[in-house]
Order: structure tokens, then sequence, then C-alpha cells
């Protein structure tokens, strides 16, 4: 923006100097027509003025009056369907010119995202053009650095930190033959050598190494859900569609099955909670809106409204020692946030704030040994999918 | 931020803004399949043919909706209007913008089951675009044309340019979202998912689609919940929100203009024609005609377009309006014309008649008579009767240069403009170049901008994830209803 302004003051030297005058008045206050911050503005405004002095020009005069064969350059920042425009509306006389200088909107960085001191914590990792269905950070071990893995619809890819930020170092497509359904669900369980990658009819063998190796074969196993914790709960996604069959399973480490078999079938997410007491929590998301709690201790189920389709379980050091996170309602036409709570008498409390987001959570995992989760967000400023991983630090 | 697709109005009442709430509280976010989405449309499309235009803009209108259901297009434009792949995955074009290659999408089949290949993609264009030389070339669609067609990207994007396939029987077949299954013309049609759509399933089972439906049907179908999806006159979207009804409007994307006809002896002196241009009193249309939906049109193309449309100023000046007057004195008052279906433009036409009266100027206003088909005004039986009359013309794209086009060509044979003013750019416009074209039009004062009219919807109650693009176009491919039964 503020080398577009520089630009502008260019052009506008280069198009007076052409006709000669003795004077210009830069009129003021310059105006500000468009979306962009007033910061951003008063700043780019600051290289236009700097630009301008190089430039021979009498610097920011205001002319209260113009006398008549004076120019007089008025400065707006105007908004196109696509770009920024600086525009330099010049007067001299009875001629009148304008200078154009377009900045496309996709140059123009956003402003950082402000963050608090909150018991949520929202770690950006990347930011995709395509969806981002699951993603996992692998962390270093031996000799190999921290890696990403992320899966989108028709990619599995591998991203190393290069500078403090992700860059992709291998990538391999993911074979199907049918259409993906819409809001594509899918989900990552690999470790530092591979694992695997279920989506919507599909299972895929991925291999990891310097290089990415997938193999997708038609399938319709159960997908983990989430796996790490004492327990591992798994469902079956309808295909074509972006729900789960149900009932849900949470079975222990030796495959048993546990607590879940009275939730209703249909879920969009499921995730279990050790309770104080030892016993399991199980949560799912249905498809009516609701969600529930049910505790297989108690054979009691209780029923919630306002949350959003997804939640996962969080497994932390403080408080109860398990929160689940929930994204909130509403549909995908608005930000989104995500909450922690804990659920003392079956009943949710928040013990966090709320962290906001730009645009709908779209996947919400829990990741690895559910300290940590991940968050996809899709910015409806600008149409980008964003990677968060999150992680509570109770206490704060 | 700026927002992007539609903005809800403020309820006029606190029950709208309660109904708006509970929505918000009630539902989940994750898109839910199943269901009927009933839609009710002003217009009445007679064909869906891409080929075939349709008589009036609504109808237009209409068509390019349910077009959108049935077929794609090579290239189609993100929510932020930037071309994006769709049935072509890759293109690139010479020097001269006169030779593009398309690459197609592979394993992409018409509903009924046909593959898409470089040979249907070509007889769909070449029949909408006899001007250009399209042919195929293994898995690709080659477009030539013998002037440049820098913005081809948006053109293709257009819903006129969707791809189809021709059956014998005259059936149109697309590779779209939703597939037809019941086709009345002019009444009524229904379109049932695409489970084999290559973009994904879309989330509603089925799309009713009720046409010709007048503005008292459709709020009445509004108020009991017949219809979950209809067209709202901007003057009664107030009405319509004070209701309960939700209310979306896109960014402003039609202009009303008053354009002065070629033939007309008693508006050939320039100062006449700036004399009412200066005469018209913008803001009160938008306030009492419009409701404040809409916005004082400075230019031909709306400033979140351009960008530049504060350039132009159109504030009224009675006293400047009458000085021009009475310099020239025609021997009869001017005939304004007026679409006798458009009640919107009659009430328009009967201000700008009291307007330019107050500025001394001698005008009276008449509907023209089965005129309802604006872009080809001057084929209506007395059309030629008149001085000037309004016109209303959608944007065709959300680009400023192809929408300029556009309208220029659409206007040149209606006014007495300059054929070079409407001639094709040979290289993608940059705004200084658009605005100096459309600085040149309205200085000839032979088409005067009225009012930039945004496209007003009503939504009931169980419609969720409404995200069409700023400029209007809807986009059901996402929609999907709560309380719906997957």
């Amino acid at each position: 923006m503020t080398a577009a302004a520089r630009e502008l003051a260019r052009e506008v030297a280069t198009s007076i100097g052409a006709v000669a005058l003795p004077k210009v008045w830069l009129d003021a206050p310059a105006t500000n027509n468009s979306s962009a911050t007033s910061f951003e503005f008063e700043q780019a405004l600051k290289g236009f003025a700097d630009e301008w002095g190089k430039n021979g020009g009498p610097g920011f005069a205001i002319a209260a009056q113009n006398p008549p064969a004076v120019t007089s350059v008025r400065i707006s920042l105007s908004e196109s369907f696509q770009d920024f425009l600086w525009i330099a509306d010049i007067v001299t006389g009875s001629a009148h010119s304008v200078v154009f200088v377009s900045v496309p909107k996709s140059a123009v960085p956003a402003a950082p995202a402000v963050s608090a001191a909150i018991t949520l914590n929202k770690q950006f990792l990347l930011s995709l053009p395509d969806p981002v269905l699951d993603a996992e950070i692998l962390p270093a071990s031996g000799t190999a650095a921290q890696r990403l893995v992320v899966l989108q619809p028709e990619r599995v890819a591998l991203f190393s930190q290069i500078n403090g930020t992700w860059q992709i170092q291998a990538q391999a497509p993911i074979e199907h033959d049918r259409p993906w359904p819409r809001d594509i669900r899918g989900r990552l369980n690999v470790g530092q050598e591979g694992g695997v990658a279920d989506l919507p009819g599909t299972i895929c063998e991925v291999a990891l190494a310097d290089s990415v190796t997938v193999t997708c074969k038609p399938g319709s196993e159960p997908w983990t859900l989430f796996g790490h914790g004492p327990l591992r709960g798994r469902g079956n996604i309808m295909p074509n569609r972006n729900f789960f069959i149900s009932p849900p399973s949470a079975d222990n480490s030796q495959g048993e099955a546990q607590a879940s078999a009275n939730i209703p079938a249909g879920f969009y997410s499921f995730a279990t909670l050790g309770a104080r007491s030892g016993s399991i929590y199980a949560f799912s998301t249905l498809l009516d809106g609701r969600a529930v709690l049910f505790d297989p201790e108690a054979k009691k189920m209780e029923w919630f409204t306002n949350w959003g389709s997804d939640i996962a379980g969080m497994a932390t050091n403080c408080g109860h020692g398990w929160q689940l996170l929930v994204t909130g309602a509403g549909d995908w036409t608005v930000p989104d946030t995500i909450q922690a709570f804990e659920f003392p008498d079956r009943q949710p409390v928040a013990v966090s704030s709320a962290v906001n987001f730009s645009g709908p959570v779209t996947a919400l995992w829990s990741a690895g040994d559910s300290s940590a989760a991940i968050a996809v967000a899709r910015n409806l400023k600008t149409g980008m999918y964003e990677a968060y991983s999150l992680t509570l630090s109770c206490g704060r | 931020m700026k927002r992007i697709a539609s903005r809800y109005l403020a309820a006029a009442s606190f029950s709208a803004a309660l109904i708006v709430f509970a929505m918000a509280a009630s539902g989940a976010r994750r898109p839910r399949h199943g269901g009927t989405l009933n839609i009710d449309l002003q217009g009445r499309v007679t064909s869906l043919d891409p080929a075939r235009k349709q008589a009036t803009v609504a109808d237009q209108i209409a068509q390019n909706r349910l077009l959108k259901l049935i077929a794609d297009r090579l290239v189609t434009l993100d929510q932020f209007g930037r071309p994006q792949p769709s049935l072509a995955i890759s293109w690139r074009h010479n020097d001269k913008f006169t030779r593009w290659k398309f690459h197609l999408r592979p394993n992409v089949k018409f509903w009924n089951a046909t593959p898409l290949t470089p040979d249907a993609a070509v007889a769909s264009l070449q029949a909408v675009n006899p001007s250009w030389r399209v042919s195929a070339a293994n898995d690709s669609v080659i477009v030539e044309s013998d002037s440049p067609l820098p913005d081809l990207l948006y053109v293709l994007a257009e819903t006129r340019n969707s791809i189809v396939l021709r059956e014998s029987n005259g059936d149109i077949v697309g590779t779209g979202p939703f597939r037809l299954v019941s086709w009345e013309a002019r009444r009524h049609a229904v379109f049932a998912a695409n489970d084999d759509y290559w973009d994904g399933r879309p989330f509603a089972d089925t799309i009713d689609v009720q046409m010709g439906r007048t503005v008292r049907e459709r709020m009445i179908d509004l108020d009991l919940g017949k219809t979950d999806i209809a067209d709202v006159a901007p003057d009664r979207a107030h009405i319509d929100a004070s209701r309960g009804v939700k209310i979306s409007a896109s960014d402003p994307d039609e202009l009303l203009a008053l354009v002065f006809a070629p033939s007309s002896a008693r508006a050939k002196d320039i100062r006449l024609r700036q004399a009412l241009s200066l005469a018209i009193d913008r803001s009160s249309l938008v306030d009492f005609v419009l409701q404040k939906e809409g916005e004082a049109a400075d230019a031909l193309l709306p400033q979140w377009s351009s960008g530049y449309e504060s350039l132009f100023s159109t504030a009224a000046d009675t006293a400047t309006a009458r000085q021009l007057a009475s310099q020239v004195s025609p021997a009869t008052a001017l005939k304004l014309g007026y679409d006798s279906a458009d009640p919107m433009e009659r009430m328009i036409a009967e201000r700008i008649v009291v307007n330019a009266q107050a500025a001394g100027i001698s005008i009276f206003a008449r509907p023209i008579i089965g005129s309802s088909t604006n872009r080809s005004a001057s084929g209506a039986a007395n059309a030629g009767e008149y001085d000037a009359r309004i016109l209303r013309l959608p944007m065709a794209s959300p680009a400023p240069g192809v929408a300029l086009q556009d309208l220029l060509q659409t206007l040149a044979p209606l006014a007495d403009l300059d054929g070079s003013l409407a001639a094709p750019f040979d290289a993608p416009a940059n705004p200084g170049e658009l605005y100096l074209r459309e600085r040149a039009v309205v200085d000839t004062y032979e088409i005067i901008p009225l009012v930039h009219v945004p496209e007003v919807v009503g939504l009931s109650a169980r419609v969720r994830d409404w995200m069409p693009a700023r400029w209007g176009a809807w986009r059901l491919t996402d929609v999907w209803l709560d309380g719906a039964s997957p």
C-alpha cells in the first residue's frame, strides 16, 4: 500500500511536471474511501509525503482557497472490485486530469491478529487456498527436525519449518474415483514414518520420509477420531456426506467397547472426557444441532444447545485434567469461536475465554496425545484456510 | 473489514431482530444434507438454453439463476471475483489475447452420463458466441478471435457461457450440481441433487422453483413459510424486513439510467440534456422511491466495482439546470417513457418529471406499452414516440472492464453514442482507461445515470449458509436447510 502511494507521488509529479506550473497544492485532507484501516491509510500517506518531497513537490501545503492557475491535487484512497486505488484528482484552472495507481487487494497483508492472555492458546501454522481437513505436527526426532503433515482433499503435504514459517517439503496426490462430497471431512493418524489418512469412502496409506507416498483404496472402515488417550473413538462416515453414522464407538486399549452405545445415530463429531471419578463422559454433536453427553456410570444423558458441530477432547495437567473444545453456533457466514469447557455434574462450565477466528471453523480434531488440537478456519476476508494448533495453558 | 457477501437489513422491528437471533442460537454450524429448497422468482424463463435470451431483465436474471443449478462454465469467479478453474483446470493465451487454450477437467459427466468432451464444450460456446472461432484439440478447447479478448476469463464465467448439451428433443443437459427433473416453461421447475457432481453433491436434495410470482404472492409465500428464497423488490425490502423476513441485498449491481433516443430532435441540444441531469435529485430517488435500498448513480458503474465513481458528481443543481434550460426552448414537451409493467420505473419517471418541472423543463412521463424488454427497448411498439426512456441495465460481470464494455455495447444502438466508445479494449483496461471511457460517455449526457439498485431476496428462517457473491450471484450449492432430514 505504501509503495503504491509512493508510486502515486512519482506519477503525480511526472504529470504535473509535464505542464510546468508554478505552484502545486495538495488539497487536504486526503480521504480514505476504502476498507483500509485508518492506520494503513496514514502509514501509506507518510510514504506519499516522503516520495513527494523527494520528487521536488512543495510538501503538504494546504490551500484554503486555491488561486487560479495553481494546480490543485486531491488525493484519495478508493477501492474497486479487486484493487485498492490511489487516486490523484488534478485540477489546473479549467483543465482536469486523474492519475490512478492500483494495488491488488491480495497484495495487501492483513493486519496482525491481536493476541490476548487467554487460557486457550491459538498458534497459527499455515494458510492454504484449498481446504485443510486435518494436520499433524510431528515433533523433532533424532536428526529430523519438526515437521507438519497436512491433509487436503487432493493431496497429503509435508512441511518443514524454515525461518519460522512452514514451507512445503514434499507432497503426494490423493487418487479417488468418485467426486468428494461438499464439506469433505478427513482425518490424519500419522507418526514419524507415516500412517493413515481417512477420507469419505477412501482410506490412504501414508508413508513419510524426505518424500511423501500416498496409496489409496476404496474403504469403509471406521475412522479413528481420536486415539491416544485411554480411549480410542471411532466412527463410520456416511459416504457422500459430511457426518458419521452411529453409534460412535469408544473402546479401551483392549478393544472393549465402552460408553457411547446410547448416543443417537448420526453425528458430526465425537469426543470422550475422563471425569474426576475416573468414569468416562462421551460427547457427540448431532445432526439436529444438539449436543449430547452420556455418562455410562450414571446411565444419564444431558442435552445441550448452542454448540457448533465440532468438538475435541483435550488432556491437560490442570483443572479436572480433561477439557472439551467446542466451536460456536451459527452457520458458515459468520466468524467462529472455540471455547474450552469442563463438566462438573455433567453441566458445562466454561474454563477459557472464547478464542476468535476470522471465519467459520471447518475442522477441529484432537491431535496426538490430546494435549493439543488442530483447528482450521476459513478466513471470510481472504477465503484462505488457516490452520492453527490449539493448546490449553490452565491457571493463567 | 469490508463485508464480502450479503448484508442483512437492520430489522425495522424488534420481532424481526428476535427471529434472526433465534435462528443463530438453534443451529449447528456444519452444513446439513437433505430437504427441498423452495424458491419464488419474479421472472419467467422460457428456456434453459443459454443461447436463448429472455424477454425481460427479471426473466434473464431468473434464467441465469436456474442455469447455475444445472450447468457449469469453463471458468468461475470466487467470492472475491477472481477467475478460478471450473470445467477448465488451466488456460493460457497469446500476447495479443486473440488465442486462448483451455485444458478441460477430466472425468466430468453431464447428468445424462455423457462424458464432457472438448467437442461438446466447443458446440456449446460456439452457439452463444458466433464471432469467436472455437475448436477442440485433444483435451482442450481453443477460443480465437480477430479482436483481442483480454477479459475472456470473466466473459466465460458469465452464465450465458454455460456448457450444455442441446439434445434433439430440445432438452438442455448440464454438468451442474443439480439435474432437471420437471420443467414447465414460464411456470415451474424442479431440480434434484446431482449425486455425482464433480465438485461435490449439493446439500439440498431438491429445489422447487415457482416462476412469475407476483410481489404479493412472493410476500405471502414468505409469510406462510411456503418458500425459502424469494425475490423482493428493493423498494419493498423494508416492509418485508419489518414483517420478520430475513433480507439479503447484494451490492448495487443494476443501473437505472435515462437514455435519450437518437431520433429525438427535441433533445438534440446538449444543454437541455445537461439541464435535465442537473435537475434530477438522485438522493430523493434513493430515499423515497427505493426506500434507501440503492445508491445514487453518478456514473455507469457503481463505486464498489470501479472504485472511481466518486470522481463523478451529479448533485442536483436546480438553479444551473434552470439557467441551462432557459437557453433552450423545445417547441413541445419532452416525452419520457418507462416500462408499463415496472412500478419502480414509473415512480422514478414521475419523480424526474417533478424535478424537471422545478427547473423549468417541460417533460411528461408515459408508459411504453408492451415493452418490458429493456435491452431491446427500441423495438417496442411505441418506443419511437419517446425522447428518452428509463432503462434497467444489470451488470454483466463484477469486473469493471467487462461490465462497462457490456453496458456500452448495449447502449450504443439505443443512444446517440460514438461507436468508438463501445469498442472493445485491446488489453485488460486499467482504471485510468476505464475512467476516461466512462467520463466520455457521461459527459455526452446521452445517458444519464440515475440509481444503482441491488438484488434483494427474502429468506425463510431455515435457510443456512446463504453466501451470495457481493454482486448478487446465488450459490445454492452451499445452501442448506435447518431441520432437513439427511
